[in-house]
């Protein structure tokens, strides 16, 4: 989306705004019932071949996640081709860069999003039924159709929104592209100086949804579709076909010391967390810590509040002691003074 | 003729002379006792609400002026009145002594009848604070306050309650000597002792700045400002839930009141010559005070330390405007700055009170203020939590609740006359949340801690009204603050006319 706005398509970033609010709902929906068929386990090591017990999340999940990489025909497509082509026909500066990091990122889009769709609905079951039986019968054995032994599809409550959001996942793309972007949605609203706007070359050569769809599977400018079906053969091999791959790909980036570097400053996400926590968090804590025992505890109550008050203490204890109670002490100040003052008042 | 009703009187002398009957009926009977004092500080509210229905929003001037001669020989009068800066406060004083009464129902078993009593004399003695005209009436009143408030504390306080009263003591009475100072030094040269002859009395400068600091010192103690506000957090510390509420709503109020009543109008010469001092204490309340809320241990010295740095945005707002008045004549900014003072003061009214009677709820029950003992109190305690996270929310200054328009209504202005002033205020919105948001997730969310917390009990009906009311009008101020704006527009015109043109 900010891609879009920097290639001034202002129509096509709100376009996938739209399209993507439906689909990640959907995922983020979907995600969530297979959290609760496992019983609150987010690990996707735990879960595999889900697709059999819940068939309802298995298809809708498949449809979010083929829309999100961008199948033609799907709502994703349209919004992230739409894209990938401002950005293709930008004039911007830096537009060559921001062009091949998007077509990366469709390729990664697509491997991660299918990594997680094949190790959770496909290949094998790793979650353990007798022990999830056992730890939760226990103590909650009336409530028993919410911890079963195996996993299976949530009550309608979550199911019925899935597949309303399935729907639109689909077509919303094919439906909306021609009003939001070529129509007159926004005639009234956006307005690009005509030389920056890369929807004028896009219109010409706009022919409709269906063409449109068909175009990108020879589109040699933009190989989006053939870099997102990569994706996610890469995933299906690497995932499904030789799951030992992964681990030892890893084994060979910890075997090479900038390989490895590289591979803690991305778990690490650069740092980012720790610098956060430890130095603007802590810094702030420390801060706080130090104006509050020195400054207010120690200076200005410390020394200035309480320090008044002990220092009239003090006066007090010296001045008591002229206040001895004897007559004759009092006479003989009186007599002194008197002498005192005459003397002045004389001379 | 309603208008002609001393509304104000009544007002003033319904707790004073209820609070008196509460404390003959004794602690012999304290059901009694504690629906007397119900009645009365409902029978107050039910009086003052007409001020705000009588209240002509399109003058500046005193309304609903009451004037009858007391003292003669010296010149003092019995002088009341309210503008658009009083009646508000009065309102939230009416307001805020109902929930104390309520706050206190079962609460308190120790001497019930002193107890209600205390607190109903000095609801009184707060309005006639903010309805006295006369020098010397206010002057009676803002001393008489520090009484029942001293007794609050001292009989039904903490541990280290003694420390405590008699630091609140000393360190307010010594502020206020010297406002008597000053008060008797404009009477021999005005001759008379009523506030409105003193904001047309010509004054030179170098009377203007010892005049001006002798205000300084009282008010600067009230609100209070760095470095005079250590009193505060012990204060709150020791005091009883219901002293903490009429401790943070409305007396730190008194302070922010003064600077309108007094400073402002009065010294204006060297309050502009002196601005960058209140500024920079502001600024050292928001980010210094800030930060030493948010290493605290103890959620009632939190919330009072939030409430200093909170009160820094209603100073800095009164003493924005002379930069504006000098870099930005005429512009938006210096009417803003006063009533998003005004709107802080209000809005910190309810959320400090909030905060400070959720504090309650829970000391009610595990006696511990301590952050450390509470942790996951939401799952015991669903519907309190809510609550709780409303409040917190308020005092981080969501937008929506009362404490975000006051806040940005000053760094706005602010922003108008110079951009690193507006900075320094602006990281309270970062240092605020920090503070609040982190209380909230000890206290609140997490694991159970411990047996105390699984065996808490969810708050009760009197305890949900209580609460509900002052979220009412948290969300209200925020949402929709014009009605509380609007009385002031003509107020706030007429004060910076007056500060506007030099008194020398």
């Amino acid at each position: 989306m900010t891609v879009a706005l920097g290639a001034s398509a202002y129509s096509v970033a709100i376009f996938h705004l739209m399209t993507h609010a439906f689909f990640k709902a959907l995922l983020f929906l979907a995600a969530g019932s297979v959290i609760i068929a496992m019983h609150h386990e987010q690990n996707i090591w735990k879960m595999g071949g889900l697709r059999k017990y819940m068939p309802i999340t298995w298809i809708t999940f498949l449809v979010g996640t083929l829309a999100l990489v961008g199948t033609p025909f799907f709502a994703g497509f349209y919004s992230k081709d739409s894209i990938l082509e401002a950005v293709h026909l930008s004039q911007t500066p830096g537009h060559t860069i921001a062009f091949v990091a998007v077509l990366l990122g469709v390729f990664v889009t697509s491997f991660y999003s299918f990594r997680l769709y094949f190790v959770v609905f496909h290949g094998k079951e790793r979650f353990n039924t007798e022990e999830q039986h056992d730890t939760h019968a226990s103590h909650d054995a009336h409530d028993d159709h919410h911890h079963g032994g195996v996993p299976h599809e949530p009550p309608a409550v979550v199911t019925i929104p899935l597949i309303l959001l399935a729907i639109p996942s689909v077509i919303i793309g094919a439906l909306t592209i021609g009003p939001m972007l070529y129509g007159d949605v926004f005639s009234s609203s956006i307005f690009v100086n005509p030389e920056h706007n890369p929807l004028h070359p896009m219109a010409e050569e706009y022919h409709g949804w269906w063409q449109y769809a068909l175009h990108s599977f020879i589109n040699v400018n933009i190989p989006a579709f053939w870099l997102a079906l990569a994706g996610a053969v890469s995933a299906w091999y690497m995932y499904l076909k030789r799951p030992e791959l992964p681990g030892q790909i890893q084994a060979k980036f910890a075997q090479s010391k900038p390989l490895a570097i590289l591979q803690t400053t991305l778990e690490q996400k650069y740092w980012f967390d720790y610098i956060n926590e430890r130095y603007i968090a802590g810094g702030g804590r420390l801060l706080g810590r130090g104006l509050w025992k020195y400054s207010d505890a120690g200076l200005i109550d410390g020394l200035i509040v309480n320090g008044t008050s002990k220092a009239i203490g003090w006066l007090a204890t010296i001045v008591r002691r002229v206040q001895t109670g004897f007559l004759y002490h009092y006479a003989f100040a009186m007599i002194i003074g008197l002498l005192g003052l005459l003397t002045w008042v004389v001379s | 003729m309603l208008a002609e009703f001393p509304f104000l009187s009544f007002v003033i002398w319904t707790p004073i002379i209820g609070g008196v009957a509460v404390l003959f009926i004794g602690d012999d009977s304290p059901a009694k006792a504690k629906r007397l004092a119900l009645v009365v500080a409902l029978l107050t509210f039910a009086f003052s609400l007409p001020l705000y229905g009588l209240f002509n929003s399109t003058l500046g001037t005193m309304q609903l002026q009451e004037l009858s001669p007391w003292i003669p020989t010296i010149d003092v009068y019995y002088h009341l009145g309210v503008d658009g800066f009083s009646m508000p406060l009065i309102l939230l004083t009416s307001f805020t002594t109902v929930l104390v009464v309520i706050a206190g129902w079962e609460v308190i078993q120790y001497r019930v009848a002193q107890y209600m009593a205390a607190f109903l004399v000095m609801e009184g003695l707060m309005i006639g604070v903010f309805a006295a005209l006369d020098a010397i009436l206010f002057y009676v009143f803002f001393e008489a306050m520090l009484i029942p408030m001293f007794l609050i504390i001292g009989i039904w306080g903490g541990p280290r309650r003694v420390y405590a009263t008699i630091k609140f003591f000393l360190y307010t009475f010594l502020g206020s000597v010297f406002m008597l100072v000053a008060l008797i030094y404009m009477y021999f040269q005005a001759g008379s002792f009523d506030i409105l002859v003193f904001h047309d009395l010509k004054l030179d400068m170098q009377e203007q700045i010892l005049i001006f600091l002798a205000f300084l010192i009282a008010f600067a103690v009230k609100v209070p400002m760095w470095p005079v506000h250590t009193w505060l957090p012990d204060a709150h510390v020791e005091a009883p839930t219901g002293g903490s509420v009429i401790l943070a709503a409305i007396t730190l109020k008194i302070g922010g009141y003064g600077f309108l009543r007094f400073s402002l109008p009065i010294t204006p010469d060297a309050a502009s010559y002196l601005d960058w001092f209140i500024i920079s204490l502001s600024l050292i309340a928001v980010v210094y005070i800030s930060l030493v809320a948010l290493v605290q241990q103890d959620m009632k010295k939190l919330i009072a330390y939030s409430s200093i740095a909170h009160m820094g945005f209603v100073t800095l707002g009164f003493f924005i405007i002379f930069n504006l008045a000098e870099n930005a004549p005429g512009s938006s900014g210096i009417p803003m700055a006063i009533e998003g003072g005004m709107v802080q003061m209000i809005s910190h009214g309810f959320i400090s009170g909030a905060l400070f009677l959720c504090v309650g709820v829970l000391y009610d029950r595990l006696h511990s203020r301590k952050i450390s003992d509470y942790g996951g109190v939401v799952n015991t305690m669903p519907v309190f939590a809510a609550f709780m996270v409303l409040f917190a929310m308020a005092n981080a200054g969501l937008p929506g609740t009362s404490g975000f328009v006051g806040e940005f209504m000053v760094i706005l202005s602010s922003l108008q006359a110079n951009f690193w002033i507006a900075f320094l205020a602006a990281t309270t919105l970062i240092l605020g949340a920090s503070y609040t948001l982190w209380l909230v997730k000890r206290v609140i969310f997490g694991a159970v801690a411990n047996d105390g917390v699984a065996a808490l009990k969810d708050i009760n009906r009197r305890e949900i009204i209580m609460l509900s009311l002052l979220a009412i009008m948290i969300l209200l101020v925020g949402i929709w603050p014009d009605p509380l704006v609007s009385v002031m527009h003509p107020t706030v015109d007429n004060l910076i006319e007056h500060v506007t043109r030099s008194k020398l």
